[in-house]
Formats: structure tokens, sequence, C-alpha cells
């Protein structure tokens, strides 16, 4: 189990890191996008009026990863997330159920099953948040994930993603660049694949946080099976030793008893 | 004329003896000045084989023994409350005999009481001691079993309850200390003596220091004063071994020098009906009832030794005490899955305090089974339903540790003492769930559920 998921991690940090320059200059993008056009322009830049809340859960599927789980649970307790308005979207089995738990229910539920996390897993999420975002649904979508910090320790964070303008609201270097046909237009294409692409990066970071977890508890359990079989086996020998002592001891003083040499 | 013999054969504790003029018969008490031998065996020839009460040092062959014509007697009757006696009835506690003088003497073997007289009423016995009470309730006139290795507490749990039970319930109580430490036995003399518990309090020591012989005989001699007083006086009896296992342990001392085949882990093959002649005379009729707590030493804390499974058979309940409880510093390290008792049903103990005891067992085991997991994946992989029941087990095992009166001196914590129906409420409170809330700490060392609410 530990040699399986250090493979993964591997290959989800691998992942990870391929995918960052991408979300790192899309980001850049956007925000230099952002300081050259009206932000009322486009509405997932604006604040709209709903006071209800969307959480996009990034959890994972299965168990055996130590605190990962628990942890996320007890963030979002400390968000206060779980309250009957707010809405839920679930990525991994494990997150549903703590949802379930608090007595919330999704919206939607998005299992990782087997596959890599691809983009197509990503699209489908996005555009149920846009939508509800421009119907006035939710006034704003928090992504919760685990961040990898290094192998051995990965924290519960949220972003805000929606209103974009909550990530974008700080100074932007100068935008020298010409857009075409004008910078309204590209923000307007853009910005759904801004939002893919943070929730695919997010995404990546949680699954590898996952996997490095597992891959530290499936360690820590293997070392402590270890610990347990080595003291079994002391016990074992002893016993048997005391056995065959025993055994040794009624035989000499049965034979002693019935005046035998 | 006195029989008189001669000593053919000192074999350490055991010595063999030829009357010419007709041997005694067995279990007959012989006598060479102050030693007492008791006719174990008839070898053939007028030789007899008998076991010495008393350290053989200095007979030798050639010497005259005498009969006595009796078996060995023990003082009886209200003269020997407050009083120490050897295994032959002497007294060892350094005080004046001359009440003792006109006392009556009983033979030590008699035979059990018959079938019709046997008496069988069930009626709880109140200890104050929570994991007793709750889990493991005795039963007045019956037998109860206290096991345990080396070390883990039996001889506190034991003067405990003769704390308890003598100031609360007031009775005649008899002690036996049976191959136990002299110490121990001179800690339980004083601290009676403070609290005025010997005066109705008789004991028999025959301890470590003495020959197997004296080990042997020593229950047998304290069971005799008490069964004076079941049968003459009518009185309900304590009676307190302090440690069963070491009556097994002398037998099989002596038994291969007294020429009998060891039988499994090399203990005397008449194992069994040793302890029968024992433990069936400690039994309650018509008249009068003996309630006895045995101590039983189990050897290399394995219960399946020969000697603690003898034991078991004849005892209404048992309590097994647990090293892996008592390195946790869970005094009394009683193990709350292991204790039986008869009593332990709703028609005795009532249906509230029987499903509690039940859920409360219920709730130990499950946190025992986790126990594997929980040392290989950590607590974090648990279900939520699981690790509820493991924090609410945790406190139900510290809540079950209590301050001991006699154990005030080690903990520096007042004892206290728990009627039946506020331990029964305070488990049910804690398997309710609505003490969820309080930190597992709080649960250790405490009385009653009112001072653990208290201590938050």
């Amino acid at each position: 189990m530990k040699l399986v998921s250090a493979s993964k991690a591997r290959a989800a940090q691998v992942a990870n890191q391929a995918s960052r320059p991408y979300s790192e200059k899309i980001y850049s993008l956007v925000k230099n996008l952002w300081s050259i056009t009206n932000p009322k322009v486009h509405p997932l830049l604006d604040q709209n009026n709903s006071r209800r809340r969307c959480f996009i859960i990034i959890s994972s599927d299965k168990g055996l990863c130590g605190s990962l789980i628990d942890n996320l649970e007890d963030f979002l307790v400390q968000e206060k997330a779980f309250s009957a308005d707010n809405q839920f979207i679930i990525i991994g089995k494990r997150g549903s159920q703590i949802t379930l738990k608090h007595g919330a229910s999704p919206t939607a539920i998005f299992d990782l099953g087997l596959r890599k996390p691809s983009f197509d897993f990503v699209t489908p999420i996005v555009r149920l948040i846009t939508q509800g975002y421009l119907d006035n649904q939710f006034g704003d979508v928090t992504i919760v994930y685990t961040a990898y910090i290094n192998s051995f320790k990965q924290v519960p964070e949220k972003r805000v993603i929606l209103p974009a303008l909550a990530v974008l609201n700080e100074a932007a270097g100068k935008d020298t660049a010409l857009y075409e046909p004008n910078a309204d237009a590209v923000l307007e294409g853009l910005l759904p694949r801004y939002l893919e692409i943070q929730l695919y990066q997010l995404l990546l970071e949680s699954v590898s946080s996952e996997h490095a977890a597992r891959m530290m508890a499936m360690d820590k359990a293997s070392n402590n099976a270890q610990e347990i079989i080595s003291e079994l086996t002391l016990v074992f020998n002893k016993v048997r030793q005391e056995k065959i002592t025993q055994q040794l001891l009624e035989i000499t003083t049965t034979v002693s008893a019935l005046g035998g040499k | 004329m006195k029989n008189t013999g001669i000593i053919t054969q000192v074999l350490g504790p055991v010595v063999d003896v030829s009357f010419p003029k007709g041997v005694p018969p067995i279990h007959q008490a012989l006598k060479k000045v102050d030693l007492i031998l008791e006719v174990q065996q008839h070898l053939g020839d007028g030789e007899v084989r008998t076991i010495a009460l008393d350290s053989t040092e200095g007979l030798k062959r050639g010497d005259l023994v005498e009969d006595t014509g009796e078996f060995i007697t023990i003082p009886v009757g209200v003269g020997t409350l407050g009083r120490i006696f050897s295994v032959a009835g002497t007294t060892i506690d350094g005080q004046k005999d001359e009440a003792l003088k006109d006392t009556l003497r009983w033979p030590i073997h008699r035979p059990s009481p018959a079938f019709d007289d046997q008496k069988t009423r069930v009626e709880i016995f109140e200890t104050g001691l929570k994991v007793i009470d709750l889990l493991s309730p005795f039963i007045k006139g019956g037998k109860v079993g206290v096991f345990g290795g080396a070390g883990v507490g039996k001889t506190v749990i034991i003067q405990e309850l003769i704390r308890n039970i003598a100031t609360v319930h007031g009775g005649f109580s008899v002690f036996a200390g049976v191959g136990e430490r002299v110490r121990e036995g001179n800690d339980l003399w004083l601290e009676m003596k403070e609290s005025k518990v010997i005066e109705k309090t008789a004991m028999v020591f025959g301890q470590m220091n003495e020959p197997p012989g004296a080990r042997l005989r020593v229950a047998l001699s304290a069971l005799t004063i008490s069964e004076y007083f079941r049968d003459q006086m009518s009185k309900d009896i304590l009676l307190f071994i302090d440690n069963i296992f070491r009556f097994a342990q002398a037998g099989s001392e002596v038994s291969a020098i007294l020429g009998r085949i060891p039988s499994a882990v090399g203990y005397q093959p008449t194992l069994a009906s040793e302890m029968g002649e024992l433990q069936e005379r400690i039994t309650s009729t018509s008249k009068g009832s003996i309630t006895s707590v045995q101590a039983i030493y189990v050897p290399a804390d394995d219960y399946t030794d020969p000697a603690p499974v003898t034991t078991f058979a004849h005892l209404d309940s048992t309590i097994s005490l647990d090293r892996a409880l008592s390195e946790q510093g869970i005094y009394p390290a009683v193990d709350p899955l292991t204790g039986t008792s008869s009593a332990l049903a709703p028609e005795v103990v009532g249906q509230d305090h029987y499903q509690t005891a039940r859920q409360v067992q219920k709730v130990l085991q499950r946190y025992k089974e986790l126990q594997d997991i929980i040392a290989i994946l950590g607590i974090d992989e648990l279900s939520d339903e699981d690790k509820l029941a493991v924090s609410r087990a945790r406190k139900i095992q510290k809540f079950l540790s209590q301050p001991m009166f006699v154990a005030e001196a080690f903990t520096g914590i007042q004892g206290k003492y728990v009627p039946r129906e506020k331990t029964v409420e305070s488990f049910k409170r804690i398997l309710s769930g609505e003490l969820d809330a309080i930190p597992e700490q709080n649960f250790y060392m405490k009385g009653s559920i009112e001072e653990v609410i208290d201590s938050k």
C-alpha cells in the first residue's frame, strides 16, 4: 500500500507541477486583463446579490489516508460551512459522507473513480457553478481543498473563486500587451478557462496530498504492524520455551517419582 | 498408655513412623513435643507416612512419637474473635491465652454439610466497589474468586473488601492467611486493630515461611472456626482466604515426596479432590451462611494452569485482575470483560442493572476489538460510531477505577464507597452519551458520577 501510494503520489506531484506554469500564466493574464477592463462588464467578476454560499469540497474516494479527511471536516466545521442554505458540490465519496453527517445535502457529487483527474472532469463542475452564479443561486463559490506543503504535511485550505474579483483584487502589473479583438472579449472567453484551470490545479493538489498522506499513513501502519509482529514473536518464543521446559520437568519428575534412573 | 511410634525416615516435611502396636488412622495427629505430624498414608508393616506441620530440623530416626488419638484440633467459638492462630490452634499474637483455655476445640477434618442441609438463596452482597458491584456482583453465602498474577493487587482488594464489608455488614469474619507474605498479615492485623474490625474477626495464619504441611492445613483450620459459627451459632460468616493457590501449591510440594506420580504441570494427581474437599465445606446451610472471598494467584498469568482451573469450578462469581490495567494505573485492576457472576441476571439484580452491565461490556468489547486497528492504522481510520464507542469505552475504563480506603497511603486519595444503585445510574449516564463532552481524565479515580460532573 505504501509503495502504491508512493508511486501515485509521485505521478500526482508531476501532474501538479506540469500544469502549474499554465495556471500561473492564465492567472496573471486574467489579472492584467481585469486591470484594464471595467469589472462591471462581466457578471462573473462582479458581486451578485445572493447571500447563500456554494462550497466545492475536494475530498477523496477512499480512506486510509491518516487524518486528511478528519482535518478537512474540522476545517469545514470551523468555517461554519454546514448550513442548510448553502450548496455543496462534492468531489470524492468521503466528502459526501461528511456533508451528510452534518445534515447538509450535496447538490452534486462527483466521484473521482479510478482514473487520474483530467481536465474533462472539471468542465461540468465549472459549468454548474457559472450557471448557478449567473442565476443568483449563490453569492460566492469557495473551493475547500487540501494544500500540499510537503510529503509530511498537508493542510486544508479554502479559496474563493467566484466572484472572481475576490482573487484578483490586488495590484496588477502594468499590461503592455495588445488584445485582439479587444480586452473585454478576450476576458469573456478566458474567464471559464481561468475557473477551470483554478479548480483543476486545486484538484491535482488535493490528489497529491491524498496520496502523500496515504503514503505516510501506510508507512506508519507497516511500522506498527512490524512492531506488533516482533512483540508477538517474542511472546510466542517465550511461551514455546516455557512449554518445553514444563514438559521436560513433568517427564523427569515422573520418572524420579516412579523410582527410575 | 498412649500408643508410641518410632521415626524410621525423615524426608523434608514428610516423616515415616513405625507403630509396632497398631497404626493410627489417616489424618490422626501425632506429636513429638511441639511438633505435630499428620498421618497421610498407611505404608504397611505398621508404618505410616505423615506430613509435619512445622519444620523437621533436628528430627532423627529412632525418635519416639506419640499418637494423640485425635485429629488436629483448633479452638472455636467467640473466644477466637480478635485472636490470631497458627494451623494447629496455638495463638501467635502474643496475647494471654487464658480466655481460650476452656474453649471448645474442633477437629479440622470434618464432613461437608449434607445435601438437604444446604441452602440456596440468592441475595446480592454489596461491596461498594463499582467494578465488582456492576459486573460481577457477589452473592450472600456464595464463593468469590479473585484471580490475578503477582503484584496486581489481589491482597489490596481483599483488604478493601474486608474493610468495606466488615464496617457495613458487621458480622463475624474469619481470615485465613495461606502461604502469603507475613508482612501482609501483620499489615492486616494492625489495620483491623485500628478500625476495631478485629473484635469480630478470627485469623489463622500459615504463611510463606512455614513448611508445606502447615500451608496445606491452615485453610481447613480457618474453615473449622467458621463452621462452628455457622452450625452452632447460626451466624452469617465471611471467610477470606488469601491465597487458595498456595493450598494447591503446598499439596504439590509434598505430593511427590509422598510417592504420588505428578500430574499435569507437576501438580499432585489428587489436586481436584483436595480442592473439592475444602471447597465443599465452604457452603451455606439452613442454619447460617459462609460467604467466602478467595484470592487466587495465577502462575505466570496463565489462566489455564490446573490450580486456578480446579478452583474455577467451585466459584459463584469471579473477578480477575489484569496486569495491563494495573500498568495503566487503573485500580482496582479488575478486568471488566472476564469477570463472571451467576448473580448477573435480570431476576437477581434487576433489569436496569443487568442491561447497564451488558451495555458496558459491549462497549468495552468493541473497544478491545478495535484496539488492533487503532494500533496499526491509528484512530482516524475508525468510523464515527466506532470513534464514539472508543471514547465512551475509555471513559468507562477510567471510571471503573476507584480510590480505595486501604490504599489511601499509596494514592493519597480518600477511599470511596459507592452504593450499587449509584453505580448503575452512573454508568447508565455515561452510556446515554450525556457526558460525552467531559474529558476522560476527569473520570479517573472518582466515586460516583456526581464527582465527575463537579470536577468539570
